[in-house]
């Protein structure tokens, strides 16, 4: 009986599943082919890139014009201090004069800054250092940061804004305030929730960077803006008017009326 | 006879003394009333200019001479490009925006133009993500830094009238200043041809009395292609985020680009706050002039008229008036000549500083009439205290001798 509903079914609608397969078929032929010519078209120093990025290891890339002694210096530096750790670095240079890494140069915007510029991005793709015309082992250092933070950096370097919610054990659920937040149209798209948990001893600096207390019981919610700026730190009873009170309050000592903060 | 019908009788009696004694009081009342008057709006001007141009810092090729904050940008000399990108990765402490800008001058159909290119903020922001503005994860404490989301309004091009920067710019596109616009009959969504290229015009900036009104703004790298420049530009504009934040900034902009001259609003208005200096002080000149001339002459002619009048005084004294009656009658028309010196310079040193104000001071000027209360008051006291010792004298007066005298 089932069977022959099947069947039944089939023969009447054998023509539109073909159809639809074949339009499956297309699309998927469509979007291999765009997958290839996306990594043909990678310059050498974009595929480096894109490897480092999905061994979880970190870029630096030198940007430079003319090969004088503060390029070499740079260059020379860089050698030294990532060198010996391959297993979680990688490191290129770039003329950006060279017309097969035009992609990258106009990326970053780089085209114009001083040279040479080394630039430290993390596997998520955040920047996490810029280094013009000298640098060194501590610089190098200061570069690598924590999963956590690097999400954040790269939110704020999209131009969004962060909630970092800080919550005790493996608690994963989000304070009221903080959905009420997102939930609310004009900021949702302005604002990425990062979720950290208090007890993950690699994120232990990032956290005492923040003050963030690692052994409280209660969540924490740390609000910040692009550029980088921290608007302020609440516990998780925090609400979500208090979050646009903190964040207007933020917008307008700036100077400017109504500074940039979405009205709502 | 009542005090009023005498003094009445003196002043029309002798109007030559009267109009003697005015005229100083009137001169010199004129003088404080113009000079504070033009100061005030003057003064008035200055803190306006400075609370619309914010905490702004320029940045200048070293041997340029700043005279004129607007047309701060319209020289030859030029500056690097990449001191822009030096600013944005060093991520200073309370930078809100950086405007790069070149001017080439260009024609419209026969009329010229200056071409302003100018970098929209959304090519340095990212540079400045990077270092998270020197502030990466401090807290917002005042002024210390500011937060940047995208906002339609502070992010719309027609925000540059105010701020003097802009968040997007396309580079085929420009931005005309109002004056510009309606002299070429454009408005947005219009295009026009300068240099060679055609543009679309993005928006028309609403009128800010400035030589900006009469300005064509494109992309930055556009004005340098066109104009074959080079990458450079003429300066750079730093908005800090309030006034102390940029008078510390000075210090930290000369040692990270030493080739350059850093100047901030305080130095470009320095002349303007000077000449107000000097005019007040001069106003308190003129009021030391009022005291001494005024009252020197007003005491001259009040004891003149009690040497005059010994004989009418003494007659008075002899009709029964008290000394005490004698004094008021000098003192009353002293009020009554102090009031209307005052009243007088303040009307014709008021319209002395609505004419003269735009003409020296280029500001538009009007009466202040709290400054009436001022000139009639000191006119008072100082015809006051003028009469009061020939006022004594007259009082002291003895009736017997001054028959004598007859």
């Amino acid at each position: 009986m089932l069977m022959n509903s099947i069947t039944r079914s089939s023969h009447r609608n054998g023509f539109a599943l073909l159809v639809a397969c074949g339009i499956v078929v297309i699309f998927t032929t469509v979007a291999s082919a765009q997958k290839i010519q996306r990594v043909a078209s990678l310059s050498k120093v974009e595929t480096s890139r894109a490897a480092a990025s999905k061994q979880n290891k970190y870029t630096f890339i030198m940007f430079w014009k003319n090969q004088d002694d503060t390029t070499k210096a740079m260059w020379n530096s860089l050698q030294q201090n990532l060198s010996s750790k391959t297993d979680t670095t990688t490191f290129a240079a770039v003329n950006t004069n060279d017309p097969a890494e035009a992609n990258l140069v106009k990326e970053y915007g780089v085209s114009r800054a001083p040279m040479p510029l080394t630039l430290a991005i993390a596997p998520n793709g955040a920047i996490t250092g810029s280094f013009v015309k000298q640098i060194n082992a501590d610089y190098i250092q200061q570069s690598f940061v924590s999963p956590a933070k690097s999400r954040c950096m790269l939110t704020l370097q999209n131009r969004k804004m962060v909630l970092l919610c800080v919550n005790p054990g493996g608690n994963s659920a989000l304070p009221k305030g903080v959905q009420n937040f997102k939930a609310i149209p004009c900021y949702k798209d302005v604002v990425e929730v990062v979720l950290v948990s208090a007890g993950e001893s690699v994120e232990s600096s990032f956290l005492q960077e923040l003050e963030v207390p690692q052994q409280n019981n209660n969540s924490t919610v740390v609000f910040m803006a692009p550029p980088g700026v921290m608007v302020g730190k609440f516990n998780e009873n925090v609400t979500h008017e208090q979050l646009i009170a903190e964040l207007k309050k933020a917008g307008k000592s700036c100077g400017v009326e109504g500074c940039k903060h979405c009205k709502e | 006879m009542t005090m009023r019908s005498i003094i009445w009788k003196e002043l029309r009696e002798r109007p030559t003394a009267m109009i003697a004694s005015l005229l100083a009081i009137v001169l010199s009342v004129t003088a404080l009333v113009a000079i504070r008057n033009v100061t005030i709006f003057s003064e008035k001007e200055v803190a306006g200019k400075l609370d619309k141009l914010g905490a702004n810092v320029l940045i200048l090729p070293k041997g340029v001479t700043l005279q004129d904050y607007y047309a701060a940008d319209m020289h030859a000399e030029t500056i690097p490009e990449e001191h822009v990108a030096e600013l944005a990765l060093a991520g200073l402490t309370g930078v809100e925006a950086i405007t790069p800008k070149l001017c080439v001058p260009t024609e419209l159909n026969g009329r010229k133009v200056i071409l302003t290119g100018i970098l929209p903020q959304s090519e340095i922001q990212k540079m400045n993500a990077w270092s998270g503005g020197g502030m990466l994860f401090k807290k917002h404490e005042g002024c210390k830094a500011k937060i940047n989301v995208a906002d339609e309004n502070q992010d719309a091009p027609e925000a540059l009238a105010e701020r003097r920067s802009l968040q997007h710019l396309n580079k085929s596109e420009v931005i005309l200043g109002s004056d510009f616009a309606s002299a070429n009959n454009l408005k947005a969504g219009d295009s026009l041809a300068l240099l060679g290229e055609k543009f679309g015009v993005l928006t028309v900036l609403p009128s800010t009395g400035t030589v900006d009104d009469s300005r064509v703004f494109a992309h930055l790298h556009t004005v340098q292609r066109l104009s074959e420049s080079g990458q450079v530009v003429n300066i750079i504009e730093v908005m800090g985020c309030c006034e102390d934040v940029a008078n510390g900034l000075v210090g930290d902009l000369q040692a990270l680009l030493p080739g350059t001259k850093v100047v901030t609003i305080a130095n470009v208005v320095e002349t303007q706050v000077s000449i107000n200096r000097m005019m007040t002080n001069l106003s308190y000149l003129f009021l030391a002039i009022l005291v001494a001339i005024g009252g020197a002459s007003m005491a001259s002619a009040s004891f003149a008229n009690v040497i005059e009048r010994r004989r009418e005084i003494g007659t008075l004294m002899a009709l029964g008036a008290t000394p005490r009656f004698v004094t008021q009658l000098f003192l009353a028309k002293a009020v009554l000549l102090g009031l209307a010196g005052g009243l007088t310079g303040y009307i014709v040193g008021s319209v002395l500083a609505v004419f003269l104000g735009p003409a020296f001071a280029d500001v538009s000027v009007l009466p202040i009439p709290s400054l009436a209360i001022v000139a009639a008051g000191t006119a008072v006291l100082v015809t006051l205290v003028a009469s009061y010792f020939p006022a004594r004298q007259a009082a002291n007066l003895d009736p017997c001798t001054c028959f004598k005298e007859v």
